[in-house]
């Protein structure tokens, strides 16, 4: 009977005669799967390498990284020409991160008929084990390699281009995938899971040979757990995905929330990559001012405020934290004005958010105390005070240097028993601090004033 | 001017002429910035010797990746992490070259000094084992199959590790 192994690398390839693999498979970054073609007889303990095959690349390969656990599932398909009888196939994970206990096999197409018989680990070279399997059939057959690896991450960024009027922008989503896994994966599916999982052990350390103490069953427990999760519902999700146009696709899937990014990517182990993600055109915007001397001192600080919703062109799915970088049309031929930055944690659908861009020097808020005064002073009967008011009068003088509207949010704070006095319209925030928010017209200044009262010792009334 | 570099031995530094470090307090910073020891991070470099010696095997270079290997149990006994897959990869080497006394004995050391050491126990004996069968030393191999069953035999371990034990199985 006859047996033959392969190695689907990435581009097909000749096995020299003698089964010596050539020097150019051996480059760092393509050695997850080495395959050759051989003879062999069940009953002879020899293999004799002396066939040549032609190798078949991946199909596909689909990356599933999730970031909080430095954790991606990385599946791939091949079609492999199997001979009838027993079979070889070579997986090594030399120089990568992959962990070597997750390796899986599977025949999708003839699955009756392709069973793996027994897994090896070919002294002759290190880190590679050898799967032998036994197949009914001669001919071509679909088979899927799925495994975890550590070392590949993404981090979200965004991009907002508000209108020279700052009530509405555009909102572009972006991901960037950092591989430094060790493998190079070409034209990959890329998923992207936001969601924390619970993992005892890095899977880096066991890949990189610095084995765990753990026994591998305590270890991998949880692993099981996690890919009980991470494969349970996804041949389902992804034949959705598959069947739906190009387009970014973003499941909820329980606690996590599965993106798949459009269209495929080569990402080589070493570099990353920025994907698109989403872009949302009109998006209702407002633009505000916040003052409050106990945060900023005296700065002026810009705010971008949206909701993850409907209504605003978004809320088809969370957005994961990531860095924003905000701009502002001020011209007509759409020229930009850098606006600020900053980053936001992780917004849930329907919930509003509040960007700090930083201080803007276009915009004045100088409040100045105009007036002290300690009054209604009560003593005891040896003549001691015991109690008394204090009167503060404040004016406040706005200056708005765009030629744009602001809207002004001033925050005041104050402690003990107090009550305040203002010709301008305030609300109370909590027991201790007072906002204005006060609208005030481009290229204007403004000024307003209160008086605060606040009681002491026996003065106090509340 | 004579120059004290980072390799001059102290032995060395201690000839300079005494004047000339006297007549620079520059120089006898640097000399003393020369005999500094400097922090290893000792996980990395045992990486870097193994990676080396992986690329060695790997190339066919047998005795480079076992003089690398060897280095690694010589130098780094406090890095079992890095031990015990150097030992593993040692008896590969061993069998690679035709060495399969060794090599067993090797393997044998995994699952002795390194039992904690799952992945590498299991390939360590899953190799004994294969390479006894595959030279008539049936009854020989039979033993490290039958300690496969034994430890790895459980409804909890990956897929990959359920293939090695029902193959043991048929061969206990």
């Amino acid at each position: 009977m006859e047996c033959g192994d392969w190695s689907p690398l990435s581009q097909p390839r000749l096995v020299a005669a003698n089964g010596k693999a050539p020097a150019s498979w051996r480059t760092p970054h393509r050695r997850a799967l080495v395959l050759t073609s051989v003879f062999c007889l069940l009953t002879s303990t020899a293999f004799a390498r002396i066939n040549v095959v032609t190798l078949p690349d991946r199909d596909t390969v689909q990356l599933t990284i999730y970031n909080s656990a430095d954790l991606t599932l990385v599946k791939e398909t091949r079609h492999l020409t199997f001979r009838k009888g027993l079979n070889k196939l070579e997986f090594s994970w030399a120089n990568t991160l992959i962990d070597p206990t997750s390796v899986e096999f599977r025949a999708l197409t003839h699955a009756d008929a392709v069973e793996v018989l027994d897994v090896s680990f070919p002294p002759r070279v290190t880190n590679t084990l050898e799967w032998r399997i036994n197949s009914e059939v001669a001919g071509d057959v679909v088979c899927e390699i799925r495994y975890f690896t550590s070392g590949i991450s993404w981090s979200a960024d965004y991009v907002a281009e508000a209108n020279k009027a700052e009530k509405l922008m555009t909102l572009a989503g972006h991901v960037r995938v950092n591989n430094n896994s060790g493998e190079d994966y070409e034209n990959a599916q890329i998923r992207l899971v936001v969601g924390v999982i619970r993992l005892v052990e890095e899977i880096a350390v066991l890949a990189q040979g610095a084995g765990t103490k753990l026994p591998m069953s305590a270890m991998r427990r949880d692993k099981n757990d996690m890919r009980v999760e991470a494969l349970g519902g996804f041949g389902y999700k992804v034949k959705e995905a598959e069947e739906r146009p190009r387009e970014i696709v973003k499941e909820g899937m329980s606690e996590y929330f599965l993106y798949t990014v459009e269209g495929r990517d080569t990402i080589p182990t070493g570099w990353s990559k920025r994907l698109p993600s989403f872009r949302a055109n009109d998006v209702p915007v407002t633009s505000y001012y916040k003052f409050e001397k106990e945060q900023w001192d005296d700065a002026v600080i810009r705010f971008y405020r949206f909701a993850n919703d409907k209504e605003s062109q978004l809320g088809n799915e969370p957005l994961p934290d990531g860095d924003v970088k905000a701009f502002r049309i001020v011209s007509g031929d759409s020229l930009l004005n850098f606006v600020g930055a900053t980053s936001v944690k992780y917004i849930p659908i329907g919930e509003q958010v509040d960007l700090e861009l930083g201080a803007d020097q276009d915009v004045m808020i100088k409040p100045t105390l105009m007036d002290w005064r300690k009054q209604d002073i009560r003593f005891d009967e040896w003549g001691n005070v015991v109690g008394w008011t204090v009167k503060e009068q404040w004016q406040f003088e706005l200056q708005n240097s765009k030629d744009i509207d602001v809207v002004l949010d001033i925050r005041r704070n104050f402690d003990g028993d107090w009550d305040l006095k203002s010709a301008a319209k305030y609300e109370q925030v909590d027991a201790q601090k007072v906002k204005f928010i006060l609208p005030l017209a481009p290229r204007a200044k403004q000024t307003f004033t209160y008086e605060l009262r606040t009681r002491y010792g026996t003065s106090v009334t509340k | 001017m004579a120059r004290v570099s980072r390799s001059s031995s102290v032995g060395q530094a201690l000839r300079l002429p005494l004047l000339a470090i006297a007549a620079s307090g520059a120089l006898a910073l640097q000399f003393l910035a020369g005999c500094a020891t400097p922090q290893v991070d000792r996980p990395a470099a045992a990486q870097q010797i193994f990676s080396a010696a992986v690329k060695a095997h790997n190339d066919r270079k047998f005795d480079a990746a076992a003089a690398g290997y060897e280095r690694i149990l010589r130098q780094y006994r406090d890095q079992p992490g890095w031990c015990a897959p150097a030992l593993r990869s040692l008896g590969n080497v061993r069998a690679a070259q035709g060495q399969l006394a060794e090599s067993i004995r090797l393997y044998d050391r995994v699952g002795r000094e390194y039992a904690t050491y799952d992945w590498e126990v299991l390939q360590a004996w899953k190799t004994a084992a294969d390479l006894l069968w595959d030279a008539g030393r049936e009854p020989a191999a039979r033993v490290y199959y039958a300690r496969i069953v034994q430890r790895f035999d459980k409804p909890a371990e990956p897929a990959v590790v359920q293939t090695i034990v029902r193959a043991a199985k048929s061969r206990r």
